[in-house]
C-alpha cells in the first residue's frame, strides 16, 4: 500500500537516480544537461525536505495536512489544468495546421516544455481554488 | 450551507488549531468551513457535531431548514 512513508522513500529514490543519471551524463559527455539534472535533483531534495519537516511539525500538533479539503481542491485543480491544457493544445494544432509554418523542433524539448506548462497550470489552479474555497 | 462553527467554537473556548486536531483536518479547512466557503463531508460534519455534543442539524444549517 502506498503510505506517506513509502511515497517519500520513492521520491527520494527517484531523486538519487536522477542525480546519478545527471552525474553519469555530465561525466560521459561533458554536456550541461547532466549538470542541470543534478542541480534540479538537489533543488527538489532541499524543497522536499523543508516541506516534509513542516508537514511533520503540523502532524505532531495533531493536524491532518492531507485532509478531505486538500483532495477536493487538488481534484478541481487537476481537472481544470487538464481541460485548459487540452483546449490549448487543440487550438495550437488547429491554428498551426491551417496558418502555421513548418517548424522543426526537438521532440524531447517540446514534450518537456509541454510538461512544464501542465504542471504550472495545475499549481496556478491549485492556488486559485485553495484561495476560493 | 451555513453553519454555527465559529459561534460554537468560541462558546466552548476552542481554538481553530485545537478543533482541527480533534477532527483530524488542517486549520485551513476549519477556516474555510467557518467562512462557509467549503461544505464538509458527512463524516467530517458528524465529527464536528460530536465535538460540540450536538446533532448535525444544530451545527450545519441546510437552506431548506433555514428559519
Amino acid at each position: 500500500m502506498m503510505t506517506t512513508k513509502n511515497r517519500y522513500f520513492l521520491s527520494y529514490l527517484a531523486l538519487v537516480l536522477l542525480f546519478g543519471l545527471g552525474l553519469w551524463q555530465s561525466v560521459r559527455t561533458g554536456g550541461s544537461f547532466g549538470i542541470g539534472l543534478m542541480a534540479g535533483a538537489v533543488g527538489v531534495f532541499v524543497a522536499l525536505s523543508f516541506k516534509q519537516a513542516r508537514i511533520r511539525r503540523l502532524e505532531a500538533q495533531g493536524m491532518n495536512v492531507y485532509d478531505e479539503r486538500v483532495w477536493f481542491v487538488a481534484g478541481r485543480a487537476a481537472y481544470s489544468a487538464y481541460v485548459t491544457f487540452a483546449l490549448g493544445c487543440a487550438l495550437v494544432v488547429l491554428v498551426g495546421s491551417i496558418w502555421g509554418p513548418q517548424v522543426l523542433v526537438n521532440p524531447y524539448n517540446l514534450l518537456g516544455v509541454a510538461l512544464c506548462i501542465l504542471v504550472l497550470l495545475y499549481i496556478v489552479y491549485f492556488y486559485y481554488f485553495n484561495a476560493k474555497s | 450551507m451555513e453553519n454555527r462553527l465559529r459561534e460554537l467554537r468560541e462558546e466552548h473556548g476552542i481554538t481553530q488549531e485545537e478543533l482541527a486536531a480533534r477532527v483530524n483536518v488542517s486549520r485551513q479547512t476549519i477556516i474555510s468551513l467557518e467562512k462557509g466557503k467549503y461544505n464538509p463531508s458527512i463524516g467530517l460534519a458528524y465529527s464536528l457535531a460530536r465535538v460540540f455534543k450536538m446533532p448535525i442539524e444544530s451545527v450545519f444549517i441546510f437552506e431548506d431548514g433555514k428559519e
